[in-house]
Formats: structure tokens, sequence, C-alpha cells
């Protein structure tokens, strides 16, 4: 194996981890603003406004 | 593992009180409703969205072994046994994602796959199911609670005891409040601390050392080869010399013990079913898992490259001490690498950082499999054989109670098991030999109308009593015995179920499901 490829072996995890990172947070943020609206409205499970 | 404690023991401490303090505040602010009922305390409400689904799987499937292993296999196969351990442990979601899909469209009120089991198969194939998936949860909290609490003691020196001990307490102080939900949203948090852990220690190594430098190890030792664990065989020496190598022969063996071991620890687990049960639909159930695959591929993957590469590549020795910033740590053992290694590039801050992933991941997985625990108990054993008629109020009730029970015991076990000096890689290679006989039912069971019930019951057992024979009769060998058991264990049980199916074929609709309601009510 070369050193190049070693080297683009070594960053594709890295930029992997930070773009699987960038997605969960955003996911979350997601699910949390409709949680926080519908707290605003009913704190019932199962009526979730979506 | 024997190190001199570079962290004081008071870190570990409150390390791990200030996530069970953060954890049980947000649940008791933001989903307290949801343990009014035994419906919503043991399926979440089945409204949650795709992002805590999503992040909450990632949690649940990243254990303390994923940090730890991952990174061994980096310093023992080399560049390419994270990838190897990554890609074995990431196939199970998949497959989880299909099958999850297909049982909340069929069964949508069911609250555990071994109910699901009992209405398409029958009651001793949901008696069988109930212990597996039980024995599946314990045997996994056992693992990672003593593999969590030795690293702890390793580095801050704190008693073992105390560590399980303040772990367990965790479990049960903001479960109990909200039972699945409580459990989901406690896994959001970690899943997005740990993700910020792990960038921060990958950064770290990719600044001070480089992957050039890296690789420029790792052709020195493959040139050089030095006896990096002297204490082990020639087979380890090799595959460590062979750290440049796309087809690292041991690696390919990792990767079908890991293969094999997880889709039973997946599949065959209430804890992930949970996860699909609480989502707000099929689609939700099934586009979390298969984000949650690609989202969580990348965590052993870049710990493995940034902890276990480095360290072979940089020759250390297990057995030799490191120093850092003044302080020592001991290498004492090939599986401790990635907090040897976090210490050595981010000294204290490192290790602190290392012990605060692992900690949550701990935490996530362990209150999960508890909970699974509870769920099967509750659901199947008592609604399903002892009470029958039970109301919602009595099922709540033993819930709780099932959840305080299962962590007094599961800490003894933990406990007795330190002492009489159980090992923990065993642990984690052995699985596969254990569990995944039952893979394959659960998937025909699912999938294939004709599924044989006979078939179906046999094939887990005698497949893993197979499995469990051979694996014995190798001395309970940990290389190339325990590849061949996994092997073997799937195989056999494959045969029987496929086999019986074709020759009496048992038509079932699965239509029928549809009508069928939770063991705990709707």
């Amino acid at each position: 194996m070369s050193e190049l490829w070693y080297v683009l072996n070594h960053w594709v995890t890295i930029a992997w981890l930070c773009l699987a990172a960038l997605y969960a947070y955003y996911a979350v943020i997601a699910d949390l603003v409709v949680i926080v609206r519908n707290r605003k409205g009913d704190n019932e499970p199962g009526k979730s406004k979506t | 593992m024997e190190v001199a404690a570079p962290l004081p023991s008071w870190s570990i401490y409150a390390i791990l009180i200030a996530q069970g303090s953060i954890y049980a505040l947000l649940v008791w602010f933001l989903g307290r409703a949801r343990g009014k009922t035994a419906e919503t305390f043991l399926s979440g409400g089945r409204d949650i969205g795709h992002g805590m689904i999503n992040a909450s799987v990632v949690a649940t499937w990243v254990w303390a072994a994923t940090l730890m292993i991952s990174s061994w296999t980096g310093y023992q196969y080399g560049f390419i046994g994270p990838w190897w351990y990554a890609l074995g442990a990431t196939v199970p979601l998949p497959l989880m994602a299909y099958l999850g899909r297909r049982v909340r469209t069929v069964m949508p009120r069911a609250t555990s796959y071994p109910e699901f089991m009992a209405h398409r198969l029958d009651r001793k194939n949901h008696i069988l199911h109930s212990l597996i998936s039980t024995v599946v949860s314990l045997w996994i909290t056992v693992m990672i609670i003593t593999g969590g609490a030795i690293m702890g003691h390793a580095f801050t020196g704190a008693p073992f005891w105390a560590i399980a001990l303040l772990m367990v307490l965790i479990f049960v102080s903001y479960i109990p409040l909200a039972g699945l939900w409580a459990s989901i949203l406690a896994d959001t948090v970690m899943s997005l601390m740990l993700y910020v852990c792990l960038i921060i220690i990958a950064v770290a190594v990719l600044v001070k050392i480089g992957p050039g430098e890296i690789w420029a190890g790792l052709t020195e030792v493959a040139s050089n080869r030095p006896v990096l664990q002297p204490a082990t065989g020639e087979a380890e020496q090799l595959s460590q010399w062979d750290g440049l190598n796309w087809l690292n022969p041991a690696g390919l063996g990792f990767l079908v013990v890991n293969i094999v071991g997880n889709l039973g620890a997946v599949l065959c687990n209430q804890t992930y079913w949970s996860r699909v049960i609480g989502a707000r639909d099929p689609k939700t159930a099934f586009k979390s898992f298969m984000t949650a695959a690609l989202c969580w591929w990348p965590i052993p993957l870049a710990t493995g490259t940034a902890l276990g590469v480095a360290a072979l590549s940089r020759g250390l020795v297990v057995g030799e001490s490191y120093t850092n910033g003044g302080a020592t740590i001991v290498f004492t053992e090939a599986e401790a690498v990635a907090p040897v290694m976090a210490f050595l590039v981010l000294g204290f801050a490192g290790l602190t950082i290392f012990i605060l992933a692992v900690g949550s991941a701990t935490i996530s997985t362990g209150a999960g499999e508890i909970l699974a625990v509870t769920t099967v108990f509750v659901n199947d054993i008592y609604k399903g054989h002892i009470n029958p008629k039970a109301r919602d109020r009595t099922l709540l009730v033993a819930s709780r109670a099932t959840l305080y029970v299962v962590a007094a015991a599961l800490l003894a076990v933990v406990i007795f098991f330190r002492e009489i000096g159980f090992s923990f890689a065993g642990m984690y290679q052995a699985m596969g030999i254990a569990f995944s006989s039952a893979v394959i039912p659960v998937i025909m069971a699912c999938f294939v109308k004709n599924t044989n019930r006979e078939g179906a019951f046999w094939a887990a057992i005698i497949g893993s009593v197979c499995g469990m024979t051979y694996w014995l009769a190798t001395g309970a060998d940990l290389l190339w015995g325990v590849v061949w058991g996994n092997i073997i264990v799937l195989s056999v049980s494959a045969v029987i179920a496929v086999t019986w199916t074709i020759m009496r074929p048992q038509p079932f609709d699965f239509d029928s499901l549809k009508e069928s309601e939770g063991a705990t009510g709707g």
C-alpha cells in the first residue's frame, strides 16, 4: 500500500466521522423543534402535531 | 489491567454523576408524561421521530467494545482492522431496517419481538425467543459494565465495584421516569456528545502525528518486525507485521466473527426492536436504521484508525511504560491501546475525553439493555404467561419493579464475574456462537410465509449446540476456533430451518397479525 493510499484512507475516516456528526445533529435538532412545538400545545404522548 | 492511575478517582464519579443528573433532569422536563401508562412506558408512545431514533441506534450500538476493540483491531491487524470491525458490526443495522419495517407494517401494535414470534409462530418459539432476548441483553450489559468499570478503575484508581454500582444507579435514575422514551432521549444526548469527543481525538492524532508519519511507522514495523506483544503467539505477531496489507488473513477471520456475532446481538435483541417499536411509523424505523448504519460506521473506523493504527505505527509495546507531561501510563494489555494512545496524544485531556466517551457508550447501551429485559419480562413472560389479565397500572408497577431487580442482579453478576476473572475479550468473541443461531429463524419468520414452526425452533437450538460443541472442542480458541464456531452456528441453523420449511411448509397469512394487539394493550 502506497503512502498516498494510506493518507487518503486516514482522511476518509475523519471526513466521514464529521459528516455523520453533522447529520446526527441536524436530524436531532429537527426532532427537538417538533417536540418543543408540541409541548407548547399538549404534553400528552401520541398526540404529535406532525 | 493494572495501570498507574493517571487521573484522580473523583474524576470518574464526577463524569458519571454529571451525566446521570443531566439525563434525569431532561427526561423529567421533557417526557415524564410517557411514564404514566405501561403502553407508553414500554413502547415510548410509538411516535418518536427520525432524528432521535437515528441517534439512539447509534448510541446503543456504540459499546465500550466499539471504542476499545476497534482500536485493538487497528493495533492488531493494521489499517484494515478498523474497516473490518466497522463493516462487520454495521451489517446488522440495514438488515434490521428491513426486519423492523416489516414487523411494524404487519403487526403495528407489537411491543417486543418475542411477541411477534408468538403470533407469527407458536408458544414454544415465543418462550425460546423470550429467553434468547433476555440472555442476549443480560450478556451484553454484563460485558459493557465490566468493560467500562475496568477502564474506569485502570485510569482513575476508583474501585471497580464503585464504578459498576454508579453505572447501574444511573440506569435506574432516569429509565423509571419514562421508560423507552427516557432511554431514547438520553441516547440522543450521549450520541451527540460522543461525536464531539471522538472528533477531538481523531483530529488531535491527525494534527499531532499525521497520516504520513503513521504510514512511515507502519512501513517500519513491516520491515523491522518488532515484537510488540511479547506474551502472544506467532500468529498475532505476523498479523501486526502485516499492517499495510488489505487482505490481512487474521483480520478477515475477525470480520467473520464480527458479522455473525453482531447479527445475533442486534436481531435477537429487544433493545434494537424497541427503537423500531418506538418509531413514529414503519418508514421512520426503516430510514433511521439505514442512516444509523452510515452514521455508526465511521465511529469505530475513525477511532480505530486514529488510536489503534497510530499505536501500531509508533511501535507501542505491551508491558512498557509511557510518559506524557510528567505522568506515566503502563500499557498492560493490547485491548487497552485506545486510552493509552489518547493519553499519549492529548495527555490528561485525551484520557478524560476517552473516558467520557466510553462512559456515555456504556450508560446508553446498558440502560437500553436493562429496559429491554424489563420489556420482555413484563410484556412476554408476566403478561403473556403469568398474569394475562393484568391491568395497565399493574404492568407499570411490574415494569418499574423489574427494572430495579434486574439492575441489582446485574450488579451482583458483574462483581462476581470480576472476582472469578472472567475474560472481557473472550465474552465479545463468543457472542456469535451463543446467540446467532436464532438469526435465520427470525428472518424467516418475518419474510417467509411457509416457515415451519418446528424447523425455526430446532434450528435455533441445534445451531447453537453444534457451534458451542465445536468451539469448546477447540479449547475455546479465540483465533480460528471462534471463526469456525460462528460459521457452524449460522450454517447449521440455516440448513435446518430452510430444509424443514421446504419439506413441510406451513403457510401463514401475515394479514392476520394486523388484528393482534400488543400484549400490553393498544
